[in-house]
């Protein structure tokens, strides 16, 4: 089976945010790490691989620095990446980053398409569905099991207060929730590995996809006001529920 | 008495000329089993023991001739010791006998033989006996010994000569009338049980024991390299070939290096040949085990059971892999010369040049090897896993207790590192919990994962300068992430800072750009990211001129002081406890003479009575304070006097657990456990924390940060409320009450 996973390079979870002047994040100094979403496809992928035969190629939308993420995911034991090289992939919308990235899976042929459901820095939820829907292919998401079945997939959704097994026909995408699987530790000798392995690099300048707006625009950034402090209203139990009542009724205008 | 005393040797045997044929048999036996087993370390890998000669033999002499290490153990120690010397007199005596009947000397006679060898001996022989009786009991009633057949094989064969001995003693006295025979205590007693008997029957009894005695013993040098008595040889040589490296210096392993295959042991022939060596060499006298922290408390894991399982492993696979190396080492030279002998000029030449060629390695030839099944079962049997449980291998703290009370100087830590390292840098294989410790090392350069750019949210508030800000600065102080991050902890960086304010020491820190110095990495076995962050440490602090560092915790003592100079980084480290102690020397802080000495409570002090409380300290007594030394302060620095000089100094007054110095016990964290979960058996830290509150403190200190977590979380599991304090803090604490 051959497997492409799409792969973002994010800045590490624990990390201390600090903003730009114009209210986007600083990313100078910060430790930049594969995405956590995108790293249990990857190793649901390899286990797939594993069990199934085929091969492991990761996708990844990015700049040079964001190598570092895809050689983790090779050390993980994908075979092979393709980078989609573009220096402003940072300000791309969800819309465009598709639209790339499907770019890129016409050609590849892949059996089955995997990712995470989100990033853990912008937390869209919208590129998974939409290289799905680019590609006319089906799609399952907040995937937390995913196995070959005789005639495709059975993958388990994390709906609301429950799960959703869909079967599915190959080809097929998948979106990555956490507890897919959990991600492996590349030893040493894999990391050495990983450095073998090959990296094509494809300038977004040569896709089409790369031409088109962004269908939204960020237009400014602002923090959420802090938080002004509670009342706490005195009181016996009758007096203080009267009191929270009138106030209600008179301060917040709301009953 | 006008006669020289003496007797005559070899009373009442004709053919004695015998006893040399069968030595040299015997010997020939011993020097084949020797020499099988001197091929199972060979195959280990190439490792410099023979250094510093002079040391080395000193050594030798001190700890294996003169038994110092084997004494530290009072009763059995004393009891190997006078089997040692009583064996050795014997030997004398033999050899004296032998020189007299068969290269003429007259020794056996005089005084020499009068006090020596009838005297002497004779009590030699009777404490021999006596040792030998007392082993055998010793194995019989302890079994925690877990003794084995062979064991008692030996002993018995030893007693049984002893006796012999000592009844053919007895048979020549009665039948030879010895007017000396007085200075033969045991063998003049032993006349007695022949009287009466006639001297036919004497003369034919002495000759069939005499055969049977001398049959035993020559049996018994037969077997001598093959059983456990080999270590008559094996000791001293292990003694000698000890390591004379820093202690818990880990072999360096170039990660630079492109040509880099393997790191760490994956097969008992990627161990050194000296770690192979004591394999052999141990002798199960079961003193690691009863050091070992993991193993008092139910872990799987005990020293002894790693170096016999691993004895027991290469004595299999050893001569395989020898064998399967010497074919390939003759094919290659054969190859060599066929192709010498065809070529001529440069071609020729060139295979001559490779005649000794490098072997592939010993993994490549064995799979390629024409073994037969059981042989092919043996080497398909992995180190960690069929050898040793894995679950052995992550239960060590490295406390080095084990390697304190080894009397042959055994290595256990650093072969478990070596293991470690292999199944974590080559097969990713560790206990599943170290991931997220790992990945938080790698990523934020600290084991809790908290984001690096707040690693100096510690300080503020107390001014501490930077390096950048204050470069001149005397001292860099490297609080460790423990020290920077940990909020018990934070409040010992925050005491010292204050201390050394007082003091006026002028000091700095790196800041955000310390890391975590890699040591729990790396003795988990992740040398891969304890290089990475060991490097960056070392880049930041050479590109700042470093030369003086203040530590807090041990782990980073270690570190910083014996891994670092491996890459590049040296520098003069200090532990805080050292440093307090200095500066109180030094009349820089001041000693806080408790007031009115309390009588001592010595009584309280290994009894295990119920805990007295703080408040049952009288007015004015000085409080109970009872020191716990970390293991990478005291055995492995050798620091134990200081932190509690600092303790006294705070007017307190230190009470020791049973397991004190160089004898403590490990609170359960070095060696990386601290970021591990605790499996089988009960909990290290709470093991120890009884220790302690047996000596019934009103305090409890320690000067290293998993000590001070690890012994606190003690104290809830115990429902406990005495509190534990690092020393900077119990001083800081007392300077400003």
């Amino acid at each position: 089976m051959n497997i492409v996973v799409c792969v973002k390079q994010v800045i590490d979870t624990e990390a201390v945010i600090t903003l730009a002047a114009d209210g986007s994040v600083e990313r100078a100094g910060q430790t930049l790490v594969i995405d956590p979403y995108s790293e249990f496809a990857v190793e649901r992928a390899v286990q797939l691989k594993e069990e199934q035969g085929g091969t492991v190629t990761l996708l990844t939308l990015g700049d040079g620095d964001c190598l570092a993420a895809v050689r983790h995911g090779l050390a993980m034991g994908a075979d092979g990446a393709v980078l989609i090289e573009d220096d402003a992939w940072l300000e791309r919308d969800a819309a465009q980053a598709a639209a790339l990235l499907a770019e890129a899976l016409e050609t590849m042929d892949a059996d089955l398409i995997m990712g995470g459901w989100k990033s853990g820095d912008t937390a869209a939820a919208q590129v998974m569905g939409r290289v799905a829907a680019r590609l006319g292919l089906p799609w399952a998401t907040m995937a937390t099991a995913c196995d070959v079945t005789a005639t495709g997939l059975r993958v388990q959704c994390e709906v609301d207060d429950g799960v959703e097994v869909v079967d599915m026909p190959l080809p097929a995408v998948v979106a990555a929730q956490q507890g897919l699987a959990e991600p492996r530790y590349p030893s040493v000798r894999d990391v050495m590995g990983a450095r073998r392995k090959p990296v094509e690099t494809r300038p977004a300048a040569a896709f089409a996809a790369a031409a088109a707006p962004s269908a939204a625009v960020v237009a400014s950034r602002a923090l959420k006001p802090a938080r002004a402090g509670g009342r706490i209203v005195e009181g016996t139990t009758a007096e203080a529920a009267a009191e929270t009542a009138r106030l209600l009724a008179e301060e917040a205008k709301v009953l | 008495m006008g006669a020289t005393p003496t007797r005559e040797v070899l009373w009442n045997i004709s053919a004695h000329w015998i006893v040399y044929p069968c030595l040299l048999l015997a010997l020939a036996c011993a020097g084949y089993f020797f020499m099988r087993r001197w091929r199972l370390w060979k195959i280990g890998l190439p490792e410099n023991r023979s250094d510093q000669r002079g040391v080395r033999l000193r050594g030798m002499v001190r700890d294996a001739l003169l038994q110092a290490k084997v004494t530290e153990r009072r009763g059995p120690g004393l009891v190997h010791v006078a089997m040692y010397t009583a064996m050795a007199i014997l030997l004398v005596a033999t050899a004296t006998v032998a020189a007299q009947a068969d290269l003429g000397l007259p020794l056996v006679q005089g005084p020499f033989y009068l006090y020596f060898l009838s005297l002497t001996v004779d009590i030699a022989g009777a404490v021999f006996c006596v040792a030998m009786a007392a082993c055998i009991v010793r194995r019989l009633a302890n079994k925690g010994l877990e003794s084995k057949p062979g064991d008692y094989a030996v002993l018995g064969a030893l007693l049984a000569i002893g006796v012999t001995g000592f009844l053919l003693e007895g048979l020549r006295i009665a039948g030879t009338d010895d007017p000396w025979s007085a200075w033969s205590p045991v063998g003049d007693a032993c006349a007695g049980l022949f009287a009466g008997w006639s001297a036919a029957q004497i003369g034919a009894v002495h000759a069939g024991l005499w055969y049977f005695h001398m049959a035993l013993a020559f049996g018994l040098i037969a077997y001598w390299t093959y059983s456990k008595l080999v270590h008559v040889l094996l000791v001293p040589a292990g003694v000698y070939w000890r390591s004379l490296a820093p202690k818990g210096e880990l072999p360096f392993i170039d990660m630079e290096d492109e040509g880099l295959l393997t790191m760490g042991a994956g097969t008992l022939e990627e161990l050194t040949w000296k770690d192979l060596f004591d394999t052999q060499a141990c002798i199960r006298c079961n003193r690691c085990q009863e050091a070992c922290p993991a193993f008092a408390v139910g872990k799987p894991l005990s020293p002894k059971a790693l170096m016999q399982d691993l004895g027991a492993a290469l004595e299999q696979r050893g001569p395989i892999v020898y064998r399967v190396r010497k074919e390939a080492a003759k094919a290659a030279r054969d190859a060599a010369s066929e192709a010498a002998a065809q070529g001529a000029g440069g071609a020729g030449a060139e295979a001559v040049g490779a005649a000794s060629p490098t072997l592939a390695p010993a993994a490549d030839l064995l799979a390629a090897a024409d073994l037969t099944e059981a042989e092919r079962a043996i080497v398909d049997r992995t180190l960690v896993g069929d050898v040793i449980a894995p679950e052995a291998l992550w239960s060590c703290t490295t406390c080095g207790a084990c390697m304190e009370v080894c009397p042959a100087f055994l290595e256990h830590t650093p072969k478990i590192v070596k293991m470690r390292t292999y199944q974590v840098s080559m097969e990713s294989a560790f206990p599943p919990e170290a991931q997220a410790t790992f990945r938080n090392l790698e990523h934020n350069g600290n084991p809790w994962g908290v984001g690096w750019q707040t690693r100096t949210r510690w300080a503020e508030g107390l001014d501490v300068p930077t390096l950048a800000e204050h470069p001149d600065a005397e001292y860099l102080y490297w609080p460790g992430c423990s020290g920077a991050f940990d909020a018990r902890n934070r409040k010992v960086s925050e005491a010292l800072v204050a201390l050394l304010r007082e003091a006026g020491v002028d000091f700095a820190i790196l800041g955000n750009e310390e890391k975590c110095c890699g040591e729990a990495a790396r003795r988990m076995g992740n040398e891969f990211v304890y290089f990475m962050l060991a490097s960056e440490n070392i880049a930041a602090l050479n590109a700042s001129g470093v030369k003086k560092i203040i530590v807090q915790c041990p782990h980073c003592y270690q570190a910083l002081a014996r891994d670092y100079p491996q890459l590049g980084g040296t520098y003069e480290v200090i532990h805080h406890g050292e440093l307090l102690a200095r500066l109180v020397e030094e009349g820089r802080l001041p000693r806080l003479d408790g007031p009115a000495k309390a009588p001592a409570r010595e009584d309280d002090a290994a009894s295990g009575t119920a805990p007295a409380p703080a408040a049952a300290a009288a007015p004015g007594t000085p409080a109970r304070v009872c020191f716990h030394d970390s293991c990478y302060l005291g055995r492995y620095q050798d620091v134990y006097d200081e932190p509690r000089a600092v303790v006294r100094a705070a007017g307190a007054q230190v009470v020791e657990m049973e397991r004190h110095g160089a004898n403590s016990f490990c609170c359960g964290a070095g060696g990386g456990r601290m970021w591990l979960e605790e499996g089988a058996g009960e909990r290290v830290n709470v093991a120890r924390t009884a220790q302690a509150l047996a000596t019934g403190p009103d305090m409890v200190a320690c000067a290293c940060p998993f000590c001070l977590t690890m012994l606190s979380d003690g104290m809830v599991s115990a429902d406990a409320t005495v509190p534990v304090r690092d020393i900077a803090e119990l001083y800081r604490g007392a300077l400003h009450e």
